[in-house]
């Protein structure tokens, strides 16, 4: 027998150094394509993933070596690893949505091969193309990404490389046994290897912008732009279209030109026309008054908007536009905002605080309103902190980030959420650009929003369940201003109290009673924009509350408004934008905000700080963020997610278990039986098949009653030992294991004179089959 | 050499089962209750190797070995080691004539097919080590001539395991070149009353003047073809795993050599072939490892089997799966 003399593959270092070479190089593609789109948590899982694989790989490779395994079979694994990872991008982009572009696609199925080559590395072909791989990988990776991590595994991969080149070149010495033309590849291969780190040097380090030098021109999908290719990623070409990008200005857009750029973007108020249809007229018959006592009438009147203030009020009454009006090409489809960060998220921009029974009116900025912004420093960036007074609904309260950018809507008021704490756009330092446009609503200085500039707001959302107010009676915590518990002085508003009375009067607590109300609304009153109450003989609110039931979400939010405020709550109604969690792109990580967004909700003042106020949902279908969840609590969720569709299930489900425990405990009978049959009714016409198949099932058989044949034991042995265990004669044993070790061990140059008769293998294999079986003994 | 197989009729090969038979047969009314024994002395004989006998005085050796060679055809020559046993003793020595006046060669012992050196611990490393080139190349050099022995030179050495004063150990040079180390030992109280009936009445020598089974011509075929036997890849490769697992194993100073594991191969086709199969198998390996092992693994007697079990359980069989040469 030829004996292979050892050679570099066999030299467990190297192939460990080769191991850890591909795994660098795969951990430098992981950080290369996330780039901000997944977490150091999800490039270690992913790491950990790949590492564990490279293990397990190893140790079955070794395994197969062992067992005089073929390279046929490992160029087979390696052919079916390339193209699974090619048929994973489809399933991948219709199954979850996200993709990765062409270049990625390929470099990924290069890289799972090299991290299979490099388990496969006990041969020594495998070895040496997976070392050489991992440097062609971090290549890739270094030439798309440039963070300190690159270079860090660059230096690694620098090392391990340098090691592996030398120690092989040092174990061939010491082994002396390779050929003169291998020594002579050797020096070429020392040449080569430092050519390409003296170009991976160059690319990665010299560069200030890496990734448009070296793969300008080179791949064509690369860049962000979209219309080429779906799933391209930021890069190349950028600057027409908006990116996922959230702390890097310069991906956007030059903010110099951005806040001054004129166009025809729709304003709020452009918005709500769109979308709730044009103002309606009212019967001059109906009845509508502000209900204030005489005393504040004066200021109320003083305070009524005018034309300047255009936009700050809001009619309950609406027409419908005619067909042709709707079909009319107006506002863009595209997106008016893009969210980044948790949603839902309820971005205020208007309050509104007087209603006369149709029309809701914004309260004016007292003109002493005192303008309280201060400038500070967070990691070296400008953040403007908003010092409206601190809220006191709950003890402990984390900042949360949200990023908005303003893609085109035509509008100078920040749209933010309610605790708004801080704002930091980059490069603004100045906080004479900020002013209030309401008590709670911030605006720029200027005619518009910036568009396209990414704008970072830290808000508090407290945890509704621990408002540490919740036992307290609301009205007495503060003083409270009249115009938010002003009702209008209509035949409408006794049927409302009577009605809010009705509905909380088994209750002590305010705030119990205010989730009431909320809860009477989203039970009993279906959401629906095309209803339009725009009749001239009753007020909208009337027909919708007492008569429909049905209505668009602003005459939902009154509703509510003025059921509490009957109630003595503070209550105001806000509009804004409604960043709903159904939209979110996981591609791009954001939640675009379209112009159907645009929403009503109700705040109610629920504690004695001027900025107690908490979001009253009232209408079905939208929700209020809530603080993030922990660990602990998303795990609950998903718990009683799987066991609430469980339950929805329950029969799909517990046939489902059964079965998998009946087959699981079956396994070996059903296998068994399947064997058995496929091989009464498919005979191999080839004699070893054949006794090969047969001993399969007997030693399927033998595994089932755990009398697994040991690896040092050969089979006359095993079946001596248990012949006595089976309901079959020793002949018949004997006769296998003969047939059997002829069948593997016999080449086939014996066959001519010492081939068993196949009837008789037949035979002894029939025999085998139907009556080879264990016999159960008792315990 | 795998033609000589295919060429070979079965008729042939039936001929030469039933001559082992016989010789298995008469051994067995020589030795009795000790096939086993017997089948392992036939393996060596058949695979060319040299057999070392291990045991106490009286158990058996000489008269097996004196069958064995009269059964056989061949002559049979007996040394006694002694420690002032001369190695010319054996090769046999250069005397001079006074009549020719010239010298004359003298032969020794080794010029037999069959030669028994009793005792062979009892000689010193010196004239033991005049053997060694006799047991592995089957010649002798003399004052520089060349002396070419028997094609079937076979040589059965025994040695007593309790007494060991004025013992010689021998050289793990001479060991390798034993096939096999085998202990007779003591017979079952059956086969013994079996034994002294048969001696009633029974010249002593009748026993081991029998006609032969193989003439020399015939003996060496059989060799020929043994060593034709042809042994799968994985089979060779199980062997080497084996030899490498002896060279890792802690407690052993000396793994099997090359020449062990070529000398292995041999007695396993003997083996195949006692069995009547023409291919080999790992079972082959396996029932005559712990005669080969024990010879060259360097260890007391005692701690043979278990050791040898142990470095067996270390290395897993070949599949049995199709080859792959199919």
């Amino acid at each position: 027998m030829r004996v292979e003399p050892k050679t570099i593959s066999e030299s467990r270092i190297l192939h460990f150094v080769t191991i850890a070479m591909v795994l660098t190089g795969a951990l430098a593609l992981s950080i290369s394509d996330a780039d901000g789109r997944y977490t150091r948590t999800w490039i270690a899982v992913n790491f950990l993933i790949e590492a564990t694989v490279a293990f397990l790989g190893t140790l079955y490779f070794a395994s197969l070596k062992k067992r005089n395994g073929t390279e046929t079979f490992v160029n087979l694994i390696l052919l079916a690893v390339m193209l699974a990872s090619l048929v994973w991008e489809p399933i991948q982009r219709i199954f979850f949505g996200n993709g990765r572009p062409f270049e990625l696609i390929l470099m990924f199925a290069v890289k799972n091969t090299f991290l299979v080559m490099a388990a496969a590395g006990c041969w020594k072909k495998y070895q040496q193309f997976a070392a050489w791989g991992s440097i062609f990988l971090i290549i890739s990776a270094a030439t798309t990404y440039s963070g300190p991590d690159m270079i860090v595994l660059a230096g690694l991969e620098l090392m391990l490389g340098f090691f592996w080149l030398f120690y092989s070149y040092w174990n061939t010495l010491r082994i002396a046994l390779l050929p003169a033309d291998k020594k002579q590849n050797l020096g070429k291969s020392l040449l080569l290897s430092s050519l390409a780190l003296v170009l991976f040097l160059i690319i990665s380090f010299s560069s200030g912008n890496p990734v448009v030098h070296a793969l300008k021109g080179i791949m064509p999908s690369s860049g962000g732009d979209s219309r080429g290719d779906l799933y391209a990623r930021d890069g190349l070409g950028d600057g027409e279209l908006l990116v996922a990008g959230k702390f890097d200005i310069r991906s956007f857009a030059p903010i110099e030109n951005a806040p001054f750029m004129s166009s025809d973007d729709p304003s709020l108020y452009d918005i709500m026309s769109d979308t709730y249809e044009d103002e309606g007229e009212i019967s001059k018959n109906i009845d509508r008054a502000i209900g204030l006592r005489m005393q504040d009438q004066k200021f109320e009147e003083k305070e009524l908007p005018d034309a300047e203030n255009i936009n700050r009020h809001f009619s309950t009454a609406r027409q419908q536009k005619t067909a042709e009006e709707k079909s009319a090409e107006g506002i863009s489809s595209d997106a008016l905002l893009h969210v980044s960060g948790r949603t839902p998220l309820h971005l205020r921009l208007e309050t509104y605080d007087i209603f006369d029974g149709v029309n809701w009116f914004s309260e004016p900025l007292k003109e002493d309103y005192k303008k309280s912004f201060s400038l500070k420093e967070r990691f070296e960036k400008p953040y403007i902190v908003v010092n409206n007074k601190a809220h006191t609904l709950s003890q402990e309260c984390r900042n949360e980030l949200h990023v908005i950018t303003n893609n085109h809507l035509k509008s100078n008021q920040l749209p933010a959420p309610l605790h708004l704490r801080e704002i930091h756009i980059d490069l603004v330092d100045r906080i004479d650009l900020f002013d209030w446009h309401q008590e709670s609503i911030v605006k720029l200085d200027r005619k518009e929003l910036p568009r396209l500039v990414p704008m970072h707001l830290i808000s508090h959302f407290p945890d509704r369940k621990m408002i540490q107010y919740r036992d307290a009676r609301f009205a007495t915590l503060s003083p409270q201003q009249k115009h938010y518990v002003a009702l209008p002085e209509l035949p409408l508003i006794p049927k409302i109290r009577k009605l809010a009375n009705e509905l909380v009067t088994d209750l002590e607590n305010d705030w119990d009673r205010i989730k009431r109300i909320e809860q009477y609304h989203r039970q009993h009153f279906q959401h629906d924009r095309s209803i339009v109450f725009g009749g001239k003989q009753q007020l909208p609110l009337e027909r919708f509350l007492f008569e429909r039931k049905a209505g668009p979400d602003y005459l939902i939010a009154s509703s509510a408004a003025l059921m509490l405020r009957s109630l003595g709550y503070s209550t105001r109604l806000v509009s804004g934008f409604y960043a709903s969690p159904d939209h979110y792109d996981i591609k791009s990580d954001h939640t675009p905000v379209l112009a159907d967004d645009v929403h009503f909700w109700v705040e109610v003042k629920v504690g004695p700080s001027a900025s107690d106020w908490c979001t009253i949902e009232p209408t079905v279908g939208y929700a209020v963020l809530g603080p993030p969840l922990s660990l602990y609590e998303k795990t609950i969720e998903a718990f009683l997610a799987v066991t609430n569709w469980l339950g929805k299930h329950l029969t799909l489900s517990l046939l489902t278990l059964g079965s998998i425990i009946s087959l699981f405990i079956f396994r070996y009978q059903i296998i068994d039986f399947l064997v058995t049959g496929w091989l009464m009714l498919y005979r191999p016409r080839d004699t070893r098949r054949l006794i090969f198949r047969t001993l399969w099932l007997l030693e399927l058989r033998a595994r089932r009653q755990g009398q697994k044949r040991p690896v040092t034991m050969s089979l006359s042995q095993w079946l001596k030992l248990q012949a006595d265990n089976l309901a079959i004669n020793t002949a018949c044993l004997s006769e296998l294991a003969q047939y059997v070790n002829w069948a593997a061990f016999a080449p086939c140059s014996a066959d001519k004179t010492h081939t068993p008769h196949t009837e008789q293998i037949s035979d002894c294999c029939n025999r085998i089959i139907n009556d080879a079986r264990w016999i159960k003994r008792s315990p | 050499m795998s033609t000589l197989i295919e060429n070979d009729t079965k008729m042939d090969l039936q001929q030469e089962y039933s001559r082992i038979e016989q010789l298995s047969d008469c051994l067995n009314q020589v030795l009795k209750g000790k096939s086993e024994v017997i089948d392992n002395v036939i393996i060596c004989l058949l695979s060319r190797g040299h057999l070392l006998l291990e045991d106490h005085p009286g158990l058996g050796k000489t008269m097996l070995a004196k069958t064995l060679a009269a059964l056989i055809g061949g002559r049979f020559a007996r040394v006694q080691c002694t420690p002032d046993l001369l190695p010319s003793d054996i090769t046999g020595f250069n005397i001079f004539n006074q009549k020719t006046h010239e010298f004359e060669f003298r032969e020794g012992p080794v010029f037999s097919d069959i030669m028994l050196a009793d005792e062979i611990n009892r000689a010193t490393p010196r004239t033991q080590s005049a053997m060694l080139e006799a047991m592995a190349e089957r010649q002798v050099t003399v004052d520089a001539v060349r002396y070419q022995l028997s094609q079937d030179y076979f040589v059965i050495a025994t040695q007593n395991p309790i007494d060991q004063h004025g013992t010689y150990p021998l050289p793990e040079a001479q060991l390798d070149r034993f096939a096999m180390k085998l202990t007779i030992g003591y017979p079952e109280e059956i086969d013994e009353i079996r034994m002294l009936a048969a001696a009633i009445d029974q010249d002593s020598d009748a026993v081991t003047e029998r006609e032969p089974v193989f003439n020399e011509k015939e003996l060496l075929e059989t060799q020929q073809k043994i060593a034709a036997i042809p042994v799968a890849e994985s089979v060779q490769r199980y062997l080497v795993q084996i030899g490498n697992a002896t060279r890792k194993h802690p407690h052993l100073a000396l793994g099997l050599s090359p020449r062990g594991l070529l000398t292995w191969q041999r007695v396993a086709q003997a083996h195949a072939f006692l069995n009547q199969r023409n291919y080999v198998i790992p079972d082959d390996l396996l029932e005559t490892a712990l005669a080969v092992l024990s010879v060259r693994l360097g260890i007391d007697q005692s701690e043979n089997r278990v050791l040898i079990d142990e470095i067996l359980q270390s290395v897993k069989l070949p599949d049995y799966a199709l080859p792959s040469s199919n």
